[in-house]
């Protein structure tokens, strides 16, 4: 919110300047995010006095002016149909310069010489556009430099107001927390009525006093509609308000002094007239001053002539009633609306305006009929020349509640228990006396604290705590070195992320960037990925945030597409991150953190050798080197039934004989739909089985110090036999002295049939205890492929 | 000297002559091993002189013998110097062709980046794990009742206006803060609570400054007597590690619904001051609804925007650079710490 020092200054005097105010004032809890400051845009402008004005000679529509300059009374032309002789007038002398960069010279118009210029507000910069010359108060002594005269210097704060300090969101909320903190008197606003008339009250009905617990309503007639005064615009523009006219800028005006949202209706308008405040009907249509139609429900709260309604509680104002031009009686509407229902509204017809943000803040009970007079007296004070409207005598004040005001039990132990500093009772008093709270009990403590009206956000003594804190400035609360004491037992979610930190800097090694993407996808996308149904936003930014990720893998193949349209050579991302399975309607889904790795291009590169792509044994390797580096056992991986991936290039990944996820190519045909130009493997794992626990410690087996024998052979197979079927049929076969076996070549083609393939293996024998004779070894590899022949049908190449 | 042994020494004195010349021009280590043996080989020149020696008078022979010996060692040490040479050469030509262009690129793998707000999040879960913070964790589908109402913001209050939820059917919706990992931690365990919550957080928003997903990190520590002071101290030395020893840390009320007194805390930063944290005194509300008695246990929470903090750290202009994933944005970030 907005606020002008110099609206301030009409109710506070302190003897900070801007800068020290906006310390202040961030270190009370009001954060001034911006200082800025308005300053005049021309120099060499002084007040001129017109004392007599004669015709030009030599044209109809100018006027020469004999203005009196403070220092020489000099002859300005001036075309403005209101210049007149009597007028306080701007002057802008010779080398007086305007907004622009315009000078001013000695000119001659039509003949005549002219000394200068009298300006209008455009012309100074002080608005949009204007009718004839500025017209000064008499009483400013003529030769005065304007930007003394006028309040044209101003500085403008730009206040974080937080959500519970509904009483800072007016000027004199804010002078009431610096008066406070600078131990001065607040100076309230004039809000005598000139004169009033007898007559009768517009009767008000409250028949919601729920939502409605005040509604002051009071008449003023004979108004006259007129542009309100220069110093009223310049503090309404400064805060960033458009001046309209007298009536609307008066409510306004108000609304930032008292932050008292006021309604002005057309007396005319009124059926009645009568006011009644009630719950709106489903379904009922009214036109707000926005000229948009609002339909209605039932949380809605109006206010109703005799016939309609006129207004949207607290909201904004109806088009059949507002102000007009010709508007001369008023029924001038201040009240007291619960805060719940006028957001409520506001949020569900998306319509935010000055008067909602206050209300559902909740505004000062207490001040709404002052709030009133003081409009209703500008009104009167600003209203058109040749107009003298009076204030009709009686008010309607319907009160059907009183809005409640906590009282807080407090002692000054509070303080020192919370903040951890003993600040001396007499201070924590003068704060929180300062601050508007009436305190009764001994001068000791404990108090009974009343909370003063305009403060709804304080009912407990930790409240209170605070607001003595932000008074003596919370720099007075020490700051001790930490205390640290030593844990006692394991924290497990710490070693856990350290066993995932250690797997993310695996990949790192391996070239894998880190990626980071939302949580939610669309629904398309992800329907190319699963046919399960995915939990959806109701409220999604746009269409492609829509559904919940039950994958990692649809982003991370979108991150690949885009570098790869972007010109990179290779991709390699790898993610971390939660995927959400649905339960069920309204529960809670199921979430795994899950590790995607998605890669593409070149394994390696190099001038020696050249590029060599990527493909699923690269992968596959990675994954088991993920494994290891992590303490776990290689994963075993199967062919796979993936909807996404080549079908002849998925596996399943398992790991201690839990499913890990899948690996594998993306599919050709996803990779052409998703536009991607590049064959690309990608795997996608549960992560709780890798690093949801610690592995066991190594432990030392002593390795063999007797040599080992070799022995390779080459298995003719049908190509249905896959390797780690011959791997491990030769695993249960248990033979002594086998060591390892490794498999150093697959050939396919050449003298083989189309569904054979041959596949080298190397086995190494070797015995704990003592070197193996020829015929240890013999022996045991006749057995080994006596075995392999007969499992597989194998032929011995 | 007889002339017998004068005779001797004259043959000797030749023989090395001519194996000087032989060594010297030997150049392959067949030609060394054959003029090698033609002096000192069974059949060499030194057998004759050895059959010689045996004719010449038993006195004489100790000199003669010495005589021998010494120009056999001459003539071994020329032979052994030619082979130095030969050996020599060859390195050197072995070296020579085995001499490479080191200024060609490296056979490498160029490392990954961890992402830059996991980065800066590893580095705060360090520091707080370190001050005795332990880690805990939270769904990021949460319930109203969590992510809301315990944290003392009933549907009412217009702090949920601050906090642009995205909603799911029935009462779920993602979490907009880490502060709902607060009532769970609170509600399993018997206080001191002490934990630290890091994780994923959502709002609608989106601009240069905000994204519908980011990261915050939560803190805790509830026991009887954590004060305000603890606050200010724990955050103030956090910060400064973080930020540097020197950097001013300012602590400036603020409103937090859950918390009562609420501070946001700034950071010097260039002529100014930079918002990094919002903390506060757990509200007795908060406390409440978990069954702990505020009369009996107090404490502080904070928590912390970790994806601002990687922008301001790493000089990322634009938020949505972090969930882009460009490889020419991530691998920025490779460089380790």
């Amino acid at each position: 919110m907005k606020i002008s020092l110099n609206w301030l200054r009409r109710y506070v005097d302190v003897d900070w300047d801007a800068d020290e105010i906006a310390r202040r004032l961030t270190l009370v809890g009001l954060e001034v995010d911006g200082v800025h400051r308005i300053e005049a845009d021309f120099t060499g402008v002084r007040v001129g006095k017109v004392q007599a004005v004669r015709p030009h000679p030599g044209a109809d529509r100018l006027q020469i002016a004999q203005v009196d300059t403070g220092d020489a009374v000099l002859d300005v032309v001036c075309g403005a149909p209101n210049c007149r002789a009597g007028l306080t007038v701007a002057y802008a002398g010779l080398g007086a310069r305007l907004p622009g960069g315009f000078k001013i010279k000695k000119a001659k118009i039509r003949g005549e010489i002219s000394l200068g210029m009298l300006c209008s507000e455009d012309e100074l910069g002080l608005s949009d556009a204007s009718e004839g010359i500025l017209e000064l108060p008499d009483d400013l002594p003529a030769g005065q430099p304007l930007e003394q005269a006028l309040p044209i210097e101003d500085v403008v704060f730009d206040l974080g107001i937080t959500a519970n300090r509904g009483d800072c969101l007016s000027h004199l909320g804010v002078a009431r927390e610096l008066a406070a903190l600078a131990g001065v008197p607040l100076r309230w606003p004039d809000t005598t009525l000139p004169a009033t008339t007898p007559g009768d009250a517009v009767p008000v009905t409250i028949a919601d006093p729920d939502r409605c617990a005040r509604y002051v309503g009071r008449v003023v007639r004979g108004l006259g509609v007129a542009p309100s005064p220069l110093w009223m615009q310049r503090l309404l523009s400064a805060v960033g308000v458009r001046p309209i006219n007298n009536l609307v800028d008066v409510t306004n005006f108000v609304l930032f002094e008292y932050g008292q949202p006021l309604h002005a209706f057309d007396l005319r308008d009124l059926e009645g007239p009568a006011i009644v405040v009630r719950t709106a009907e489903a379904g009922e249509r009214m036109t707000t001053l926005d000229d948009v139609e609002r339909t209605l429900t039932a949380d809605d709260l109006v206010i109703c002539d005799a016939a309609r309604p006129v207004a949207l509680a607290g909201v904004m104002g109806g088009q059949n009633s507002e102000v007009k031009d010709d508007t001369r009686d008023v029924l001038l509407e201040s009240a007291w609306f619960e805060p719940t229902t006028v957001r409520l509204t506001s949020r569900r017809l998306g319509l935010r305006s000055e008067s909602s943000h206050r209300f559902e803040r909740s505004v000062d009970p207490e001040r709404t009929v002052e709030a009133a007079n003081r409009a209703l007296h500008l009104m009167c004070a600003l209203s058109a020349p040749g107009t003298s409207p009076q204030v009709v005598e009686a008010l309607t004040d319907a009160r059907p509640r009183v809005v409640a005001r906590p009282q807080v039990a407090y002692e000054p132990d509070h303080c020192t228990r919370l903040l951890g500093v003993e600040l001396p009772v007499a201070r924590q008093r003068e704060a929180l006396e300062r601050l508007g709270f009436s305190l009764e009990g001994p001068a000791a403590g404990p108090w009974t604290v009343q909370t003063p009206s305009w403060r709804n956000d304080v009912d407990e003594a930790a409240d209170l705590v605070e607001e003595v804190a932000r008074y003596v400035g919370y720099a007075v609360i020490p700051t001790p070195p930490p205390r640290v004491t030593a844990r006692t037992g394991t924290d497990a979610g710490y070693a856990r992320s350290r066993r995932l930190r250690r797997a993310r800097e695996l990949l790192n090694g391996r070239g894998f960037h880190q990626a980071l993407n939302y949580s939610f996808l669309g629904k398309g996308l992800q329907a190319h990925f699963t046919p399960e149904a995915p939990l959806e936003l109701l409220n999604p930014l746009s269409d492609d945030q829509r559904a919940l990720r039950m994958l990692l893998a649809p982003r991370l193949v979108e991150n690949a597409a885009h570098n790869l349209r972007h010109g990179a050579f290779g991709v390699r991302l790898f993610e971390v991150g939660r995927v959400f399975l649905p339960r069920g309607e309204g529960v809670q889904p199921s979430e795994v953190e899950r590790l995607g790795v998605v890669w593409s291009g070149p394994a390696t590169d190099h001038w020696q050798g050249g590029p060599r792509a990527v493909d699923f044994f690269d992968l596959k390797g990675l994954l088991v080197d993920l494994c290891a580096t992590l303490g776990r056992p290689a994963p075993a991986l199967q062919p796979a039934d993936c909807a996404w991936l080549h079908p002849g290039a998925a596996a399943t990944v398992h790991l201690e004989g839990r499913s890990l996820g899948v690996a594998g190519e993306l599919h050709p045909r996803l990779a052409r739909t998703l536009d991607l130009g590049a064959r690309l493997f990608v795997a996608e794992l549960d992560l709780d089985p890798l690093v949801g626990h610690a592995a066991p410690a190594p432990r030392f087996v002593d390795f063999g110090r007797f040599p080992a024998v070799t022995r390779d052979l080459a298995l003719r197979l049908s190509r249905s036999v896959l390797a780690a079927q011959v791997l491990s049929s030769i695993e249960d076969l248990a033979l002594g002295y086998v060591d390892s076996v490794r498999v150093f070549d697959v050939y396919e083609g050449g003298s083989l049939g189309a569904d054979e393939r041959s596949l080298g293996l190397r086995v190494t024998y070797r015995a704990s205890d003592r070197t193996l004779t020829d015929d240890d070894v013999a022996a045991a590899h006749g057995r080994l492929v006596d075995h392999l022949r007969d499992a597989f049908s194998a032929q011995l190449r | 000297m007889t002339d017998a042994l004068a005779a001797l020494r004259a043959r000797l004195d030749d023989l090395l002559v001519q194996a000087r010349a032989v060594a010297a021009g030997v150049d392959r280590d067949a030609d060394l091993n054959e003029g090698k043996a033609r002096f000192l080989g069974r059949k060499g020149a030194f057998g004759p002189v050895m059959r010689e020696l045996g004719s010449l008078d038993h006195a004489q022979r100790p000199a003669a013998g010495a005589l021998i010996n010494e120009s056999k060692q001459a003539i071994e040490a020329l032979f052994a110097e030619a082979r130095a040479r030969i050996e020599q050469k060859a390195l050197d030509a072995a070296l020579e062709a085995g001499r490479i262009d080191v200024t060609l690129p490296g056979r490498r793998t160029a490392p990954g980046a961890t992402h830059p707000v996991q980065a800066v999040l590893d580095e705060l879960i360090d520091l707080l794990v370190e001050l005795g913070f332990a880690l805990a964790d939270g769904p990021e589908v949460e319930t109203e009742h969590y992510n809301f109402d315990q944290l003392n913001m009933p549907a009412s209050h217009p702090a949920r206006d601050m906090q642009d939820t995205f909603y799911l059917q029935g009462d779920l919706l993602l979490r907009t803060q880490t502060s709902p990992v607060q009532i769970r931690a609170m509600e399993n365990t018997q206080p001191p609570v002490r934990i630290i919550a890091p994780g994923k957080v959502f709002r609608c928003d989106a601009d240069v400054t905000h994204s519908p997903t980011f990261h915050q990190i939560e803190g805790l520590w509830v026991d009887r007597d954590v004060t305000m002071a603890d606050l200010k101290g724990v955050l103030s030395y956090f910060l400064r590690r973080l930020f540097g020893a020197d950097r001013g840390v300012r602590f400036r009320p603020s409103f937090f619904p859950f918390t009562e007194p609420s501070v946001e805390v700034d950071v010097e930063f260039g002529d100014g001051w930079m918002e990094v944290l919002g903390a506060g005194m757990v509200h007795p509300r908060v406390l409440r609804n978990v069954g702990f008695d505020p009369a009996e246990v107090q404490g502080f929470a904070f928590g912390l925007g970790v994806d601002r903090l990687a922008m301001v750290r790493y000089g990322i202009s634009d938020i949505r650079y972090l969930f882009e994933n460009d490889q020419r944005f991530l691998a920025q970030f490779a460089r380790g710490r």
